[in-house]
């Protein structure tokens, strides 16, 4: 086991570097740099900049150097924890990243346990149920939630909660609870915006996963050992929960490795139309405005967890599921 | 009569001489915050704060009152420059028609040896936000050792200098300062009052500067703060939005970082403006940005009645939806007149690199033919609400340049004409489906390259594109992305553009729609336009007309005497207007900001503006003036 996991990590070293140059590379592929799109930028609004204050910029970001410098430079800074400095937003790319960090985990675990809350039990009903009434409806109501796309959700649900309870439009607070301190009121306030963001974000998932658990949870229940036990006499909850439904459980153990980084990006084009000001619409913006240094620690970070994702369904494939073996 | 004119003149000097003598007595009222820090003794009276003769700033409508939030929204740092423009303090600034300049920092001046020396007096007792007094020396530490210090700026301050040759400045006492040019250099208050930056708060930041302070410890204390070198880390404080610290003579001045959910600026106790009663400006306490991640976002929060009074970002496809939406928002519509001679214009490549198309798009027959076939009553209908005005690509009529006759030659629409011309061009022949053959035989084809944005250049396009077909030209409209689209017009691969014709309020001080100066500023010869800009290496020399321009501009913006430069300026816009550089559709129209809302309870917002980007509008509407009704 101790092998295992020690060859793992150490597979995981000649990835990540692979991962960085390439992510770094990735930035530098769109023809121009920071400095082109910040111009237009400028243009867009009416403003222009002149040809010396350009070369003025360009010395200053280092943006005449040949790509192998400017990485090398950004490389050295990231394995000591430096990420470099963000064009766009003129602050260390850490504390960008991290100052928007804690709300984007507070909508993806939040979205997530509430797909995990609502996609299990429908989706045991459904495949314990079969062909009943109640599992039409939920295979009718799963398939509309995975064929809406979700950036349409937000807008019906944002415009609804602006006509219906006069919520301001976007964000997670009221304007009167954005530079307030924490308290229990804030918290309230939180919640009754977080609602909009974690239905549109949780519902193609619930969708997704109340299709996976059905048919995984189907296939298992045809077979001999449960027949068998049945056979025996064994209560049909204690049954289900006790066999059927652990196997039928390993394919999401598996996909914990793509969960990471769905933590931190899955949620982009919804936070941007719901404006929250979540990791997904700085990523989503850094890309657009080839804010390179921001865009490559980013994408280098999302590459990183899902090396580390896959790594921990890994180890907890080997623990669950007992055919798995160490050679 | 007469008597009546001599009483009416004597009746306004009495009244400007009570008003001096107002402000000679100090009678000056300020905010009821800045009162209570008066009380406390944190700050020295109001009349210790304003300088002798503070700028008075005559109301859009009324004397406002203090107080209020103003609540607005921008896109994040990308989107500063709304900030810069909206706090925007110069040393002259412009009016708010945009024809002329007006006292700001400084009182007066004097411009003489034929424009080669222009000298301001600044306010005597400006102070900036820390109470620090502002003096010529903070304008000789920007210009010396900023703008032309070669470690700080590696570029030249290329709006001070003329042929070439970099102005100087001079000391002459605290409150005066000189610019001398070896030429003259007639367009260059303009150029000042656009200037972003003109000023820099010596007291402060010299112990950031290598030639003031202590080497080692500047270089250890960049490292500190995470920076490549001391330039990087004197920039960083020397800007206003980053460093919180910095003294600043913005009427605003911010107490958040940029990065907040929520940006907040709050009044600057010093700033330096009053109304004439003597009130100190501005009137609104605070001004707050609420980040939002695009564009949209902001267009929605302003239909929600979210923001208080915001031009910025309002977009023009949403008109119908805020006329529709304004009681229930509780705000009123204003549209402004962006300084657009088109939106967008279609540009011709005149220096083709097909020899064959090149020849027909220099017939200026087939470039006439196209603009009549253009029916621009429809465009402006379908697409601006006939909010715009049909026109040619001459400049706006708030240019002060603007010469009427030109606004509607070759604008008529008129589809017989059109193929007449044609015809007449040579491309009388057709194909079997009824488009024109070129001399050579092929079939007459244009592309039209825009790209996706703010105005509707795709929309128009289209329509453009479809009259052509109407009169045999061939044309296909292909939208492009923006940086793809910059690549070919750099690299001289465009037949033709679509793309708004905007910057044309000054055409001295931004030339670049008329005369072909750069490669992406001015379309209609990319070539040429690259030759320009890198010295004669690569792309074309001018020739023709295109010559004619260039030479007309150079000795315009060296003309001193203002009726000769008027009339060489109207040269190069009769050149451009009969030979049809540039496409016109539809101008003046509120696309860019242009349209505007503003909550019931918000005052002294003028209804009509003109906004353009050396105005930095809003800044010419004076938005310290504005105020809220609590």
């Amino acid at each position: 086991m101790l092998r295992f996991i020690i060859e793992r990590l150490l597979t995981m070293i000649p990835i990540l570097i692979v991962i960085s140059i390439i992510s770094f590379a990735i930035i530098q592929l769109p023809p121009g740099d920071y400095l082109t799109t910040y111009i237009i930028q400028l243009e867009a609004s009416g403003d222009s900049v002149s040809q010396s204050e350009i070369e003025g910029l360009k010395q200053r970001y280092g943006l005449g150097q040949p790509m192998h410098v400017q990485y090398f430079k950004w490389i050295s800074g990231v394995v000591v924890g430096d990420f470099g400095y963000s064009f766009e937003w003129n602050q260390p790319v850490n504390t960008l990243i991290w100052e928007r960090l804690g709300l984007t985990l507070v909508v993806s675990i939040s979205s997530l346990l509430l797909t995990w809350i609502v996609a299990f039990p429908i989706g045991v009903y459904s495949a314990v149920r079969q062909h009943s009434p109640g599992d039409y409806i939920a295979t009718f109501v799963g398939f509309l939630g995975l064929s809406i796309p979700n950036f349409m959700l937000a807008l019906i649900l944002m415009y609804g909660g602006y006509r219906l309870f006069g919520m301001s439009i976007g964000g997670l607070f009221s304007p009167e609870f954005v530079d307030a301190s924490w308290s229990w009121a804030k918290f309230v306030n939180m919640l009754s915006h977080l609602w909009i963001p974690m239905v549109v974000v949780g519902t193609a998932g619930t969708a997704g996963m109340i299709r996976i658990m059905r048919n995984n949870l189907l296939d298992e229940l045809g077979k001999q050992y449960v027949v068998t036990a049945r056979a025996k006499g064994l209560s049909t909850v204690k049954l289900i929960f006790k066999y059927p439904l652990r196997l039928a459980l390993i394919p999401f153990v598996s996909t914990v490795g793509w969960l990471l980084p769905q933590l931190i990006s899955g949620s982009a084009v919804v936070s941007v139309v719901l404006n929250l000001p979540t990791a997904g619409p700085l990523l989503l913006r850094a890309l657009l405005g080839q804010d390179m240094y921001l865009a490559g620690s980013f994408t280098f970070l999302l590459a990183t967890l899902t090396v580390i994702g896959t790594f921990i369904s890994d180890l907890l494939l080997a623990a669950v599921d007992p055919r798995i073996t160490y050679d | 009569m007469k008597t009546r004119r001599v009483v009416s003149v004597l009746a306004l000097s009495v009244l400007l001489i009570a008003s001096m003598s107002l402000v000679a007595f100090g009678e000056y009222n300020e905010s009821p915050v800045l009162q209570e820090l008066v009380k406390s003794g944190q700050l020295p009276p109001v009349a210790e704060r304003l300088p002798k003769e503070p700028a008075v700033i005559e109301p859009i409508d009324e004397i406002g009152q203090y107080g209020g939030t103003w609540e607005r929204a921008w896109t994040g740092p990308s989107d500063r420059s709304g900030l810069d423009r909206l706090t925007s303090s110069t040393i002259i600034e412009c009016t708010l028609d945009g024809q002329d300049v007006q006292p700001s920092l400084a009182k007066g001046w004097d411009i003489c040896d034929e424009a080669k020396v222009f000298t301001y007096y600044l306010r005597e007792g400006l102070r900036w936000s820390d109470g620090a007094p502002f003096t010529a020396d903070d304008i000789m530490f920007w210009y010396y050792d900023v703008a032309l210090n070669d470690q700080l700026s590696p570029g030249r301050l290329g709006w001070a200098a003329v042929q070439g040759e970099q102005g100087t400045l001079e000391k002459i006492d605290d409150y005066t300062v000189r610019f001398v040019f070896a030429h003259p250099n007639p367009i260059f208050p303009q150029r000042l009052a656009w200037g972003n930056e003109q000023y820099m708060p010596k007291h402060y930041l010299k112990q950031f500067h290598m030639d003031y302070g202590d080497a080692a410890q500047i270089e250890e204390m960049a490292r500190l703060a995470g920076f490549d070198n001391w330039q990087n880390a004197f920039h960083a404080k020397a800007d206003w939005l980053v460093n919180l610290e910095l003294p600043s003579m913005r009427p605003w001045i911010p107490v958040t970082s940029a990065t907040e959910s929520r940006h907040r600026m709050v009044r600057n106790p010093y700033f330096w403006k009053v109304d004439p009663e003597g009130n100190q400006l501005p009137y609104i306490d605070e001004v707050v940005h609420t980040l939002a991640e695009s564009a949209e976002v902001i267009n929605l929060m302003g239909l929600a009645g979210d923001l208080d009074m915001q031009v910025r970002h309002m977009s023009l496809v949403n008109y119908p939806s805020f006329m529709a939406n304004r009681e229930r928002g509780g705000y009123r519509v204003v549209t402004w007149r962006p300084a657009l001679a088109a939106d967008p214009g279609i540009t011709l490549n005149l220096t083709h690199r097909d020899e064959g198309l090149r020849e027909i798009i220099n017939n200026v027959m087939f470039r006439r033919a196209l603009s009549v076939a253009i029916d621009r009553e429809e465009i402006n209908e379908l697409m601006f609400y006939g909010l715009g005005v049909p026109r040619a690509a001459t400049v706006p009529s708030s240019s002060p340049h603007f010469v009427p006759e030109f606004e509607q030659m070759y604008a008529q629409f008129d589809r017989d004409q059109a193929n007449a011309w044609l015809d007449e061009a040579g491309l009388a022949k057709r194909d079997s489906e009824g488009f024109r053959l070129r001399p050579d035989g092929k079939r007459l084809e244009i592309t039209i390259d825009t790209i996706s944005y703010v105005g509707p250049w795709i929309e128009v396009g289209e329509l453009v594109a479809e009259y052509w077909n109407e009169v045999g030209v061939r044309t296909q409209l292909r939208v492009l992305e923006r940086s793809l689209f910059f690549a070919r017009v750099n690299a001289n691969e465009i037949d033709a553009s679509a793309w708004s014709i905007d910057w044309s309020l000054h055409l001295l001080v931004t030339p670049r729609r008329y005369v072909p100066q750069s490669p992406n500023g001015s379309r209609f010869a990319p070539a040429i336009g690259t030759w320009l800009a890198t010295g004669g290496t690569s792309g074309e020399p001018p020739w023709g007309d295109l010559e004619k321009v260039l030479d007309l501009y150079e000795e315009a913006i060296v003309t001193a005497d203002a009726i000769k430069r008027e009339s060489l300026v109207r040269e190069i816009l009769r050149i451009n207007a009969e030979n049809v550089w540039t496409i016109g559709t539809v101008g003046e129209t509120p696309s860019t900001l242009g349209i505007g809302i503003v909550k019931d309870y918000f005052k002294n917002v003028p209804n009509d503006a003109v906004s353009e980007g050396i105005l930095s509008t809003p800044a010419n509407t004076q938005p310290a003036q504005y105020y809220m009704i609590p």
